[in-house]
């Protein structure tokens, strides 16, 4: 989230939107997120007035969560257009429109009667990997892009390579947070289920290795997109050790972008 | 940084806020949990794990058990695992007080072990846990757990046969070449024993008192729909 917020303003060249909102998202995040964990416990052996609180801290999250996404957002308007330039700005605000995707989707979760369906179920997986990945990776992916040409003073091999990552692990981990929260739904659904049985009694619940059947479809298609993912992981080792071993060139050297900006030129 | 001060002191009072109410409050009232004393058994409930499946819950956690399979039972009414059969009543904080490590898990990729002694019972549940970890496939066609065949070892018969030797549980195309045995490793029989012991005591008085219990017109619905078969 710092991170965010120093890159933003750092590569668009304005400050950030409001001082204020981000102060005011700092803290309700300080004092609300350290609760909101207990909504993994939400109907297990813990005390019911806990999960309760949890559940009201991670619906409080909606605030640290708005404050933050609209303070980027207003931030970034009317200066778009540099994420057709910026490797790490696109990392960066990728990053950031999935951290209030995947926090509002958290909050969801928390109510107890969605948890009753995706509780133990392939969408927290989804959930998990859209917060550590989608967020938190892409947005230091973006920082790496930002900060390793200042450190060593050498300028990143290959904006085709920056691309391919880009959009090899953005696909990749969209495709992944997609299949894997149809089939928790699906799979929580069904675990839950009580089909009318042949005796006209509501009752019998669905087998469990028919369920687990039914994941095995989306279990792919994550292979797939695990697959799709390490491509873009293996640009980016590339570029990286390209750009280790590269020599260092002479006198001034520019940015590597994605392509020429005319307005990010400075003037002779 | 001239707010340093301030900005200290408000994150200590968020963490002491926070650490307070799910850490130090709830570690208190586990603290007050007690077996329960039953005068008609003689036994005082939750009873404790007899040693060899003490040594089995490690082999459980080694193998990372907990990553596929939770050891909670949801209350009546939320979720189906009574129907299942994963546990007559939903788990409650004592069930879990002997318990260094509580491994409730997040993730149901297998089901719930909870109760998972009171499935498999005596010599045919440890047969089926020795076929199972064999190979899923024997007992649970279509399962995605992988087989445990290190758990067991291959080996030629000197002199005479091993006590020990489980190939005669296996099906024909799993049998080992002529002159072989196949017998449960330590490790193999610490887990099955754990397993075998895995299950939690009827209802304690105390909790009884409490919101555990369906209301009436659901328990009438539950008895219902209980269809043992379907305890899978």
């Amino acid at each position: 989230m710092a991170a965010i917020y120093y890159f933003l303003p750092k590569v668009l060249g304005k400050p950030i939107h409001s001082y204020y909102l981000s102060v005011l998202g700092f803290w309700s995040l300080a004092i609300f997120y350290n609760w909101a964990g207990v909504h993994h416990l939400i109907g297990g052996p813990v005390p019911v007035w806990v999960q309760t609180a949890g559940i009201a801290a991670s619906f409080m999250m909606v605030v640290p969560v708005i404050v933050t996404g609209l303070n980027q957002h207003l931030t970034l308007v009317g200066a778009a257009s540099a994420l057709k330039y910026s490797p790490t700005l696109r990392f960066i605000v990728f990053g950031g429109v999935n951290y209030t995707l995947t926090s509002l989707a958290g909050s969801l979760m928390a109510m107890r009667s969605w948890a009753e369906i995706t509780h133990f179920t392939h969408y927290t997986v989804a959930h998990a990997h859209h917060g550590m990945y989608a967020f938190f990776t892409m947005v230091m992916f973006g920082s790496i892009y930002y900060i390793l040409p200042r450190i060593i003073l050498k300028e990143w091999p290959s904006a085709k390579l920056i691309s391919l990552h880009f959009w090899a692990t953005a696909g990749g981990i969209t495709l992944y947070v997609v299949v894997m929260s149809i089939a928790g739904i699906q799979q929580g659904l069904a675990m839950n289920a009580l089909p009318v049985g042949a005796d006209g009694h509501a009752g019998s619940p669905i087998p469990f290795l028919t369920i687990v059947a039914n994941t095995i479809q989306w279990l792919e298609l994550r292979t797939v997109a695990g697959v799709v993912i390490a491509i873009g992981h293996i640009a980016f080792a590339i570029n990286f050790t390209w750009m280790l071993v590269k020599p260092r060139q002479p006198g001034t050297s520019e940015p590597t972008l994605f392509r020429h900006a005319p307005d990010l030129e400075v003037a002779p | 940084m001239n707010r340093a001060p301030l900005i200290f002191l408000g994150i200590f009072f968020a963490l002491a806020f926070s650490w307070t109410g799910i850490v130090l409050t709830n570690h208190l009232s586990y603290a007050k949990l007690q077996p329960v004393f039953d005068e008609t058994e003689g036994k005082a409930f939750p009873q404790k794990l007899p040693g060899n499946a003490e040594r089995g819950k490690e082999v459980y956690r080694d193998l990372g058990c907990v990553y596929c399979h939770t050891q909670q039972v949801r209350q009546p009414g939320y979720g189906t695992d009574i129907e299942r059969g994963w546990g007559e009543r939903g788990s409650v904080a004592r069930d879990y007080i002997h318990e260094k490590r509580v491994y409730l898990g997040s993730m149901r990729t297998g089901p719930d072990l909870r109760n998972v002694g009171a499935r498999f019972v005596g010599d045919a549940g440890r047969d089926w846990h020795i076929q199972h970890f064999y190979d899923p496939q024997i007992t649970s066609k279509g399962s995605i757990m992988p087989p445990f065949r290190f758990l067991f070892e291959t080996r030629s018969i000197v002199g005479e046969a091993s006590p020990r030797a489980v190939q005669a549980k296996l099906p024909a195309q799993y049998q080992p070449p002529a002159g072989h045995e196949i017998v449960l490793t330590q490790r193999g029989e610490d887990l099955i024993s754990y397993l075998l012991a895995l299950k939690d005591p009827a209802l304690y008085p105390e909790e009884a008192a409490r919101v555990y219990v369906p209301k009436p017109e659901s328990a009438e619905k539950k008895t219902e729909s209980a269809h043992p078969e379907a305890a899978k």
